[in-house]
């Protein structure tokens, strides 16, 4: 699927939010690359900056520091005419099928409203469009005429995947799009996503909190941890032999559906919550619910240094670790 | 087996401008003494509206009850009055909550919370009530069972202190106070993070063998019922459409929806290419919903008797039943062998 | 086992019909608007509808009543000060005008600066507080501080201060009531984009590329109608009161032009040997007021998006 170049890019992507007098650093020093075609899963527990770095990806947040790079150009360097380009280029599916659509508007206008922005074509064009997009993501043109409380959960989902393909883009960034779906419904808008990757030949960033089902859509899966990228690889190579001793514990505590299964396997249960990304001093973020954190965990923090196996690993004692298992 | 909960033919609707939601349709479930019943089901089956049934506690100003009642201990709790309820509610059925940010009171510390229903309904050795000092002792006590660490700090702390997974932590100590001898847990893991969810469901299991308290868990995760339930009931579309013990839901589940269900979780099969399996389509609309069985549209066996006609429960065992046509003797289509 | 299967045996027909994937998506439930939705809520609420109603006719009264009258202005000195009769249904007053006459022109003065009053204040309002909300940082800091000290200066001072210094007529008193009370709807139109621009949907509409007019247009403002009209609605009656309150104080309208306020203010002075001067503009005055209250009460609950299901 991917041609080999790197169609979007970060490089030491770093974002602070003031919170009073703290610091919360969202996203600290993230830096991944991502060809034409291919999907990047973006994995963490809540709070661990990967929605941020979404909205970083699609502009509604500025960098603190560090830069995004859109075929090879960076993103802050726009000049207005590429900038309102770049609204039409990248898009995004959001997280809530309930409040990312505007209560009073028509699916249609939801859908019309970049076509709108961007004025591609006609009345007439932009309601065939509609008809046209409302087919495409697997609702018909009835549907453009009602508005979204008259829809459940994954028609909505579907009519806002509709409204950022409207504008024909290349890269989408997908922020958790299936969380709040119900399971058979999840399924579904994940082989729909598939489905116009392929036709469309889209890019995606893919943001979940749950490995099994971003492995299906992705290439490369990171695995984020209080703002920071803790493992990269394969999509497959993760979920068979993942090497961070959080990635194994997030494996490890996903509920199997199979009471058999579930009952007799031993769980890496993690202690305590993810704690809150204010004011983290030195040393691994993981440390303090590690079990194989030592002195040097917690005084200096781990790269994310590259394996020869592909898989790229921020962790000081990843050798003796997995060697014990 | 001792019946603690029965649930006999249920029908609770809503009254909104669109008309009456009809949103559970006839729903009879038992609760044994320290079972495990796993409510499953997607949004809007009525797995929720049956279970807070049980606590007599939605808005009664759209909600009607239909028919149905449901026998705790032997009494019909829809004809006890609202002061009677809440002797029951927190001091015999205990309610863990899916957010337990909104579960709590943000302006009340988290140990005067719990030492608050202490104080309503708890009893001392000599089944006096206890002194306020007794209670917030109990409540640091109950806080140190659920292994909130330094727990004396903790009590005098406020809800927006904790986390997440501290926060329902702290509600199943207090829904666990006064020993009720049910627990009801509405998606009790579902707003938490993945690492935390193992914890509190080991949790749950903890408490329940410890105390003795039957359970009554609402979830769409199957997950979650693969780790925790004894017995298990599918909803769809305000009915039971398949209920059995464990093994009869996850190794010889007979009813459609049930087996799409599991295929859809089931991700360890189905290569990178291959679409995942799913179930097409949306659940029925219950202002106006089917008259014959609700997953009629959905269901790739659908017959013309499916549509018109509502399949009756058919007994597969003893623990095991199931609505389905296809399990009529007459019927000759039968239920592929489910791909594993 | 409560199955009605009313199907004999041997009935049933067991041929296979195709899934049914557009039917399981059909929207079986009538597509109301927004407008619609909160009009049947409404309805539904027989004190508001009646209070809708009692407002349609006094506006209604207000519009047409003057046309059909004869002169509010007209003078009969020699039936100066009588009751109720069949020539005046409400009687007459001090200078023998008919008061019913007078009640009708001073319905049309004080609906119409309330009205007045509240739309322009209305507009003011959501144009301040949103681009306060929207913008955000220093102009938002600026505006805040300027209705902080606008609000700081009690408004019956400035109105009375206002109306001392110019000759009180309907201009003067819309000028009056809406120096300050544009305020208060500033700040609600400002709490109500700060919150609503955190939905996904005005998300959705920046990452597309919408300038943020558009977005303030189309997707904030338009979901804080609600609290708006409920706002609008239970200002007019105090604007109507502000008025009333001015000219009985004898600082808004004044005689020979009609106003609730004036008329109220010729009551009193003839209390009680006069009673028909008093209570006719008094239950007029109470009526309206309580009516706008009752009809704001109504469109809160019509408009509480809990109903909206």
């Amino acid at each position: 699927m991917s041609s080999g170049e790197v169609f979007i890019n970060t490089e030491h992507l770093t974002r602070d939010f003031r919170i009073g007098k703290d610091t919360l650093r969202a996203v600290d020093d993230v830096s991944f690359e991502l060809g034409r075609g291919e999907t990047f899963g973006l994995v963490g527990e809540s709070g661990c900056g990967k929605s941020t770095l979404g909205r970083l990806l699609v502009r509604l947040y500025k960098p603190t520091s560090g830069k995004i790079l859109y075929k090879g150009k960076s993103v802050a360097n726009l000049n207005k005419r590429e900038s309102f380009e770049y609204t039409k280029d990248v898009q995004m599916i959001f997280q809530q099928p309930y409040a990312s659509l505007n209560p009073r508007m028509t699916i249609g206008e939801i859908i019309k409203e970049g076509m709108r922005i961007h004025q591609l074509g006609s009345a007439k064009e932009m309601s065939e469009r509609v008809s046209g997009l409302l087919n495409m993501v697997g609702l018909n043109a009835e549907h453009a005429n009602r508005f979204p409380y008259e829809f459940s959960g994954g028609m909505r989902q579907r009519a806002g995947i509709a409204r950022a393909l409207a504008v024909n883009p290349e890269f989408v960034v997908c922020d958790e799009p299936i969380s709040a779906l119900d399971v058979s419904i999840q399924a579904q808008i994940i082989n729909l996503l598939k489905r116009l990757q392929s036709e469309l030949n889209l890019t995606y960033l893919f943001i979940a909190h749950d490995l099994s089902t971003v492995r299906y859509i992705s290439d490369h899966i990171g695995v984020m941890y209080l703002g920071s990228i803790v493992e990269v690889a394969n999509a497959e190579e993760l979920n068979i032999n993942p090497l961070h001793p959080y990635t194994q514990a997030l494996i490890s505590a996903a509920p199997i559906p199979d009471p058999a299964k579930e009952n007799e396997r031993v769980r890496i249960m993690l202690e305590g919550d993810v704690p809150s990304p204010i004011n983290f001093g030195a040393g691994c973020k993981f440390a303090g619910r590690c079990k194989f954190a030592n002195d040097n965990c917690r005084e200096e923090a781990p790269a994310l240094r590259k394996l020869p196996s592909g898989h790229a690993i921020a962790c000081h004692r990843m050798e003796e670790i997995n060697m014990v298992e | 087996m001792i019946v603690i909960i029965e649930i006999k033919d249920l029908r609770v609707s809503f009254h909104t401008y669109f008309g009456e939601v009809q949103a559970v349709r006839g729903v009879n479930l038992k609760l044994n003494d320290n079972d495990t019943l796993a409510i499953v089901g997607e949004s809007g089956c009525g797995k929720s509206v049956t279970a807070l049934s049980i606590m007599r506690i939605h808005n009664m100003e759209t909600t009607e009850f239909k028919s149905g009642k449901i026998l705790f201990d032997g009494t019909d709790l829809f004809k006890l009055s609202e002061k009677e309820m809440q002797n029951i509610r927190g001091n015999q059925i205990g309610m863990i909550f899916q957010d337990p940010m909104t579960a709590l009171n943000p302006s009340m510390t988290v140990g005067n919370q719990i030492a608050e229903v202490l104080l309503r309904h708890g009893r001392d050795a000599n089944a006096k009530r206890l002194s306020s000092k007794d209670a917030k002792e109990r409540a640091i006590e109950l806080l140190r069972r659920v292994k909130t660490p330094s727990p004396e700090r903790r009590a005098n702390q406020f809800p927006y202190e904790f986390s997440g997974g501290m926060l329902q932590r702290a509600v199943i100590a207090m829904a666990m106070a006064c020993s009720p001898k049910v627990l009801i847990a509405d998606e009790p893991t579902t707003a938490l993070d993945v690492t935390v969810q193992a914890q509190i469901l080991d949790l749950i299991k903890e408490m329940q063998s410890e105390r003795r308290v039957s359970l009554i868990i609402i979830t769409h995760d199957l997950g979650v019922v693969a780790n925790i339930a004894k017995n298990v009931a599918v909803m769809y579309g305000g009915l039971i459409v398949e209920s059995g013990a464990i093994g009869d839901i996850f190794y010889r589940s007979s009813h459609p929806y049930t087996r799409g269900l599991l295929d859809s979780i089931s991700r360890k099969n189905g290569a990178k290419n291959e679409p995942l399996r799913s179930i097409e389509g949306t659940p029925p609309d219950l202002v106006d919903p089917p008259a014959g069985c609700p997953f009629t549209d959905r269901c790739e066996y659908a017959m013309r008797v499916c549509k018109d006609h509502m399949p009756p429960e058919s007994a597969l065992s003893e623990t095991h039943l199931c609505r389905c046509w296809m399990l009529d003797p007459e019927c000759p289509l039968k239920l592929e062998r489910r791909k594993l | 086992m409560a199955v009605q299967t009313s199907i004999s045996e041997g009935n049933k027909d067991f041929s296979r019909i195709p899934k049914d994937i557009g039917s399981s998506q059909k929207i079986n439930r009538v597509s109301l608007t927004y407008a619609q939705g909160v009009m049947r809520t409404l309805k539904q609420n027989s004190l508001a509808m009646i209070s809708l109603a009692f407002i349609a006719f006094i506006v209604l009264v207000a519009i047409v009543g003057p046309m059909i009258l004869p002169d509010y202005q007209k003078q009969d000195l020699l039936h100066a000060l009588e009751a109720q009769s069949g020539a005046h249904w409400f009687g007459t007053d001090t200078l023998g005008r008919d008061v019913l006459t007078r009640l009708v022109r001073g319905t049309r003065i004080s609906l119409s600066i309330g009205f007045i009053a509240e739309t322009i204040n209305l507009v003011i309002g959501i144009i301040i507080g949103g681009i306060s909300g929207y913008m955000g940082g220093k102009a938002d800091m600026f505006i805040m501080r300027v209705i902080d000290i606008v609000v700081s200066i009690p408004q019956m001072i400035i109105m009375i201060l206002l109306l001392t210094v110019m000759k009180g007529s309907v201009g003067t008193l819309l000028i009056a009531l809406c120096v300050t009370g544009w305020t208060g709807l500033a700040r609600l139109v400002r709490g109500q984009v700060l919150s609503l621009r955190e939905n996904e949907y005005a998300m959705a509409a920046q990452v597309l590329g919408a300038s943020k007019w558009r977005i303030l247009k189309t997707h904030l403002i338009p979901n804080c109608i609600g609290p708006i009209l409920v706002n609008y609605t239970m200002s007019v009656p105090g604007a109507i009161g502000a008025e009333a309150y001015l000219s009985y104080l004898g600082l808004g309208i004044s005689i020979p032009e009609a106003s609730w306020g004036n008329l109220l203010q010729m009551g009193t002075d003839q209390f009680p040997g006069a009673l028909w001067l008093f209570f006719t503009p008094a239950i007029v005055f109470a009526l309206t007021m309580l009516a706008f209250n009752l009809l704001g009460d109504g469109l809160r609950d019509a408009l509480d998006p809990q109903m909206r299901r």
